[in-house]
């Protein structure tokens, strides 16, 4: 279980942020293997952005891995080979790779960097995902995602767009956000979920 | 950070296009707006056709640029640009789909108008930016299907950035 930091935004304090509304903030407070986003308030809204900041992993170690999404269905995690993700990576100087990748029967969606690069150096991820139709089970559940890391820092940037989407129909109740190694931990991270709400 | 603003929405069902009229104003230099469909026909190169409306709500088909990237989860990807077209062409081979997109400048009659935008189905993610190559004011903005069939349902909503 996640035991990060949380801060909700409820309906009663959110004024400030238009229609653009705040539903929970988590960040670091211990390595966790996972971060968790529990109440999405998908009956509410048809479109959700989360932020990424600051993603990186507790090990200190250089290996390439990035964050990935995985989703909830009636508050059982989606775990299993049913994901479909492409993104295109391109970066600020030749040191990085530039590439597509994509998959089908994936463990999870993933558009983001790497927030190490193995053979120069440290970095972190950073981006937005904007989320459509988590709570509509008569559509996809999809996402589209921008991100910049600072991969590596101080040698180059890593850019990458993307998307994924969870081809089944069914209704997503919540967000998970975590490593393509399930058992690696994140050292440092603040995330932030947000719904757009039309009326 | 400022306000993001619900100005106003259309859906429908049914129809090969859908406009939401009256929603660029003054009152705001940068919008958020949202696609939703489910439309009919057979999966095909098939595309969303994204045109502004004038000032006086009049459809705009003429002097826009675009390039956008189509990423099949499984296979190649494929770019697509044009400099002189006549709407901003987002391909999906997706029936079902949602797309979001930013706006930059439409009321700014002395501002080329922008979009930055990305969009996702069942089996495509594709992005890409396209412009309106004319400073001239913008009232509203239309999504049309040029394929063989119909959106059997679609709804676009517009916010503005405070």
């Amino acid at each position: 279980m996640p035991i990060g930091q949380a801060k909700f935004g409820l309906l009663g304090g959110i004024a400030d942020l238009g229609r653009l509304e705040l539903i929970q903030t988590q960040e670091h407070s211990g390595d966790v293997t996972e971060v968790d986003f529990t109440d999405i308030k998908e009956d509410i809204y048809h479109t959700h952005l989360m932020t990424l900041q600051n993603m990186d992993r507790g090990d200190g170690l250089l290996t390439d891995y990035r964050p990935t999404i995985q989703l909830f269905e009636s508050g059982v995690i989606e775990d299993g080979a049913v994901y479909s993700w492409a993104l295109r990576s391109f970066t600020t100087t030749s040191l990085g790779t530039s590439s597509d990748a994509g998959a089908t029967s994936a463990e999870y969606i993933t558009g983001f960097t790497d927030a190490d690069d193995t053979s120069v150096g440290d970095g972190v991820s950073n981006g937005i995902v904007w989320f459509y139709d988590l709570g509509n089970s008569s559509k996809p559940s999809s996402c589209s995602t921008i991100q910049a890391s600072g991969a590596v820092t101080g040698v180059y940037t890593q850019v990458r767009y993307g998307g994924g989407a969870l081809p089944q129909l069914s209704v997503v109740d919540g967000i998970r956000v975590r490593w393509e190694l399930a058992t690696l931990e994140f050292g440092s991270y603040e995330i932030s979920l947000y719904g757009l709400k039309a009326e | 950070m400022g306000k993001l603003e619900f100005i106003k929405s259309a859906t429908d069902t049914n129809v090969t296009s859908l406009e939401v009229t009256d929603c660029f104003t003054a009152d705001y230099e940068v919008y958020y707006a949202t696609l939703d469909f489910v439309r009919s026909g057979t999966n095909a190169t098939q595309a969303n056709l994204l045109t502004f409306l004038d000032s006086t709500n009049t459809n705009i088909t003429a002097n826009y640029g675009y390039a956008s990237l189509q990423q099949n989860w499984a296979s190649t990807y494929s770019e697509r640009r044009d400099n002189a077209h006549s709407d901003i062409t987002w391909v999906t081979y997706d029936n079902i789909g949602s797309w979001g997109g930013w706006i930059i400048n439409p009321y700014n009659s002395a501002a080329y108008t922008y979009v930055n935008s990305g969009g996702t189905g069942d089996t495509y993610h594709w992005a890409g930016s396209g412009t309106h190559q004319s400073a001239e004011t913008l009232k509203g903005i239309k999504f049309t299907f040029n394929g063989t069939g119909q959106y059997d349902s679609i709804t676009i909503k517009v916010w503005g950035v405070k």
